[in-house]
């Protein structure tokens, strides 16, 4: 049997997200809650259901009877596929519809009873300082004291008579089970199932697995379920990392100055890898060496570039070169764009339309709950001027909000916080009420925009893929765009929300945290809404007389051919208002350490015939203002004036850049890194961290030394 | 490349740290003991995921399902009365609720199918879920879904046949026979890649 094992490589499977295992072990457990207290009652009401529909069902009784293992096994894997087949069934049959609809209405009947006192509670905790608690503080059970919280919750006792309609429900669509627990549970966000009130708190520490089950189980005497959430992670560790394949260039190798003076890549503002290298080192494991792109790691941080002065020419390079830390003798030459960012009173009016994804999918708690706070804290970004309207779609779908002025902010919180993911995937016309909503709205000076909020099943109405396509685009030229606000793990990763972004002139922006959130819609906002170029692409060209060798460290994916630059038909990256992009190159001085030998049958070097040896390159940066299809160049030489001699003079972002860079080049193996190890990043990082108003550098520090566990527990875990 | 799997069944069998066998937490739940119902779930969520995740190479998926598992074994964990191991009996459930889930989103996969062709079309893809593509390009991903499952209980879940054979409600020989399948299409496709 053990040859079985080398026939196939299996692909290792992602960690299990401790926020979904939360969810599904709380739904079992109130389920299994309710199945206790039916006990005195006989069956429970839905087996009894299920057996009206499916005749060769057995009653759950009899399965007692049965002393036959095989023969039982095989009926309760039969029950378990008639039993789930009759469950759609029954979720899909227009009856249930019904009594789920009705169970809706007396939700929605005490949201409003209820919305007084929500309102009251919004408008108190609405200042933009602390954005986060919004949604927390409507919800009076929800205490933000997580031990508080969690057994009030827990506590929330089963129904002792159900009637037979809830309880179906109650079944089939955990949410509305809060029907049934009247005024403690019903006071949460209504149709979240308590779990997730739990979770978010869990999810808002250190994303550890909630730990409210041992308080809720305080009332057993074992203590079973401690030493099983103390062990749950185990598994994690043990599992084989760092095996998967991906598709990633390798590092960008030297290049001979002489041979190929001219660099040429697109700009890249994407910030998703380090998304992912976070998550992986959180769990104490190094991420796939592929998996890390440098320039995403770089880019995640702002930098305080000197901003451009006018709106006229929106972008501004600043060029820096210090010594390289890593290798003795090289040099860094550092490129940073800064956009032009829009001052709030001359920003355009906004008008903005929220398409958002409520089927059942988006149930988790790092779904449509983290969209709802999500939204909550962009409402502080924006100005009384501006207008919003949301529209979802999957379940229920429909206009939930006419487009409303800002100055009603209440009321969009109020419809903000009764959405509601669940039902069946039935896609409406999701996707053209909002633009045609948008269109109603059309300012021809402000921002137009609709914001798709989803975990990735684009089931918007418009099936048909080309269309979905050219409607987006039809829809930009007349100057609607479209940004996409992904969560959830998993499907969104379709490059289809990045396609479709791109197409509607907007930004795909993956939010997984509530941290994230408040990056990308608060600290971000007129970045991610306001755009100010498109088609942005660097051109570098190097002076042979002075730099012998160049290194573009990242943008392995990002890199274009000599002759796009100027080809203003050849696509490329977007930026916003006021952001940064940064581009780091490692080169060897003429008269430096060589790492690429001259040819032997070259044509030597013109020694001293080269003009002007005081710069070492040409920075040339070519973009499209938002509305039009022609380029525009700027450019700016790199010399000697913008040289530091010692790298500790280097200006504070640079140095912390390269931190970034050197850490981003050691986990993927330090191929050009040499003997710097996590050590020297925590240096220099923790010496050029500044100001750092919102802790992304602290953060960045934390993962280092997360890698620095994580690479000396290594050879342990892949034996 | 073709490095060997370690068999993961064995550190998920094992009793927890000393503390009760799955069998005693399995009787235990099923005399309505919450503590031990929970512990049987967070102990083998692990085990549901990854089966899951293997099957359908969706985290999204993986966790639809785990979730239903979860629910199901309320009602399900009863009729387990200890003649197999309870993660071979767990790994059955999971294996239909994958069934399930697929029957059920087989519209939605075909829609979603379109949409991949439409993201082709335009930059290459980006390659979010790393993970998904790490199954997407293994051979894994190429079995049919019975060769999948069986595998994935041989191979990812170290069970021998027979154990598999019970997870999967087939006769040990059909395993065997699936397996043999298995190791002439790997040798297939090693021999095709060979000849780059």
């Amino acid at each position: 049997m053990s040859s079985d094992h080398d026939i196939i490589r299996l692909p290792d499977p992602p960690p299990p997200a401790p926020d979904a295992r939360a969810a599904a072990v709380q739904q079992a457990l109130l389920r299994f809650d309710q199945k206790s207290a039916e006990n005195g009652q006989g069956l429970p009401t839905d087996i009894r259901l299920i057996e009206r529909t499916a005749a060769p069902l057995r009653p759950s009784r009899e399965r007692f009877v049965m002393k036959r293992t095989r023969y039982l096994l095989a009926a309760s894997l039969a029950c378990l596929v008639v039993g789930s087949g009759a469950y759609l069934h029954l979720m899909r049959s227009p009856q249930l519809h019904n009594t789920f609809a009705r169970v809706e209405e007396k939700v929605a009947s005490n949201d409003v009873a209820q919305a007084p006192s929500t309102l009251q509670a919004k408008k108190e905790s609405d200042s933009p300082a602390q954005p986060q608690p919004q949604i927390q503080t409507a919800t009076p059970a929800a205490k933000p004291d997580q031990e508080a919280a969690a057994p009030s919750v827990a506590a929330a006792p089963p129904p002792a008579k159900p009637d037979v309609e809830t309880q179906i429900v109650g079944r089939f669509a955990p949410q509305a089970s809060s029907t049934t627990a009247p005024g403690k549970v019903q006071g949460m966000i209504p149709g979240t199932p308590p779990v997730d009130v739990r979770g978010r708190y869990a999810d808002r520490t250190d994303h550890r697995p909630a730990p409210a089950p041992l308080a809720s189980a305080k009332r057993m005497a074992e203590e079973v379920p401690r030493s099983a959430h103390q062990r749950e992670r185990a598994p994690d560790a043990s599992e084989p990392v760092g095996r998967d394949k991906f598709a990633n260039a390798p590092e960008n190798a030297f290049k001979v100055a002489r041979d190929a003076p001219v660099s040429t890549f697109s700009i890249d503002v994407d910030t998703a890898s380090y998304a992912f290298v976070r998550a992986q080192l959180n769990r104490n494991v190094l991420p796939p060496a592929a998996s890390v792109r440098t320039e995403e790691l770089i880019n995640y941080f702002p930098y305080a570039y000197e901003a451009p002065a006018s709106a006229n020419e929106p972008f501004r390079a600043n060029v820096a070169v210090f010594p390289n830390p890593w290798a003795e003798g090289r040099k860094l030459i550092r490129v940073g764009v800064k956009g032009y960012a829009l001052q709030q009173t001359s920003r355009p009016r906004a008008n903005l339309v929220f398409l958002i994804d409520t089927s059942g999918s988006m149930q988790p708690q790092n779904r449509l709950p983290l969209v709802k706070q999500s939204l909550a804290m962009l409402l502080t970004q924006l100005q009384p001027e501006d207008r919003i309207a949301i529209v979802t779609y999957a379940g229920n779908a429909g206009t939930a909000l006419e487009p409303t002025s800002m100055s009603e902010k209440a009321k969009i919180l109020a419809t903000i916080d009764r959405l509601e993911a669940g039902g069946s995937t039935a896609g409406a016309e999701g996707i053209r009420q909002a633009y045609a909503l948008a269109e109603q709205n059309f300012d021809a000076s402000g921002v137009n925009r609709v914001i798709v909020a989803t975990d990735g099943d684009f089931n918007v109405g418009i099936t048909n893929q080309d269309e979905l396509k050219g409607f987006v685009e039809r829809q930009r030229e007349k100057g609607i765009f479209l940004s996409v606000l992904g969560v959830g793990a998993g499907n969104y990763n379709d490059a289809l929300a990045q396609t479709l972004a791109q197409n509607g002139n907007g930004v795909a922006a993956y939010i997984d945290t509530i941290n994230e959130a408040r990056k990308v819609l608060v600290e971000e906002a007129s970045s991610t809404l306001f755009p100010i170029g498109k088609d942005v692409k660097i051109q570098i060209e190097f002076n042979p007389a002075t730099v012998a060798e160049y290194r573009l460290i990242g943008y392995e994916t990002r890199l274009l051919n000599r002759d796009d630059f100027a080809n203003d038909k050849v696509d490329a990256g977007d930026v916003g208002s006021g952001q940064t992009v940064t581009a780091l190159y490692d080169i060897v001085p003429v008269g430096g350490p060589r790492v690429v030998d001259d040819l032997r049958y070259g044509a030597r070097a013109p020694a001293s015939a080269s003009p002007s040896p005081a710069e070492y390159a040409f920075v040339k940066i070519r973009y499209k203002l938002p509305r039009s299809d022609q380029s525009v160049l700027i450019s700016t030489p790199v010399d000697r004036g913008s040289e530091h001699a010692r790298f500790e003079d280097a200006p504070l972002d640079a140095r912390f850049a390269t931190s970034v860079a050197a850490f981003g080049e050691i986990l993927r193996g330090g191929k050009h890194t040499g003997q710097f190890g996590y050590d020297d990043v925590l240096r220099i990082a923790s010496a050029a961290r500044g100001d750092d108003p919102y802790g992304y550098r602290a953060e960045f520090l934390q993962l280092v030394r997360a890698a620095k566990t994580a690479s000396a527990m290594q050879p342990l875990m892949r034996r | 490349m073709g490095g060997a799997i370690q068999p993961m069944a064995a550190e998920v069998t094992e009793p927890l740290d000393g503390d009760a066998t799955d069998d005693d937490l399995v009787s235990l739940a099923t005399q309505g003991n919450r503590a031990a119902f929970e512990a049987v779930l967070r102990r083998h969520y692990d085990l549901m995921h990854r089966v899951a995740w293997r099957m359908t190479g969706s985290q999204t998926d993986a966790q639809d399902i785990c979730q239903d598992v979860c629910c199901v074994l309320v009602e399900r964990i009863a009729s387990f009365r200890g003649e197999a191991k309870f993660t071979t009996w767990l790994v059955g459930i999971v294996r239909n609720a994958c069934h399930d889930h697929r029957r059920r989103h087989s519209t939605l996969t075909r829609l979603k199918g379109h949409l991949a062709v439409l993201a082709e079309m335009a930059a290459p893809p980006d390659g979010r879920d790393l993970f998904r593509r790490s199954w997407l390009a293994s051979e894994l991903a190429r079995l049919s879904p019975l060769l999948r499952e069986t595998v994935v209980l041989v191979v990812g879940e170290g069970m021998t046949h027979a154990e598999a054979a019970t997870a999967l409600g087939v006769s040990e020989s059909t395993i065997s026979g699936r397996m043999h399948e298995v190791r002439r299409q790997a040798g297939l496709a090693k021999d095709i890649g060979d000849e780059f």
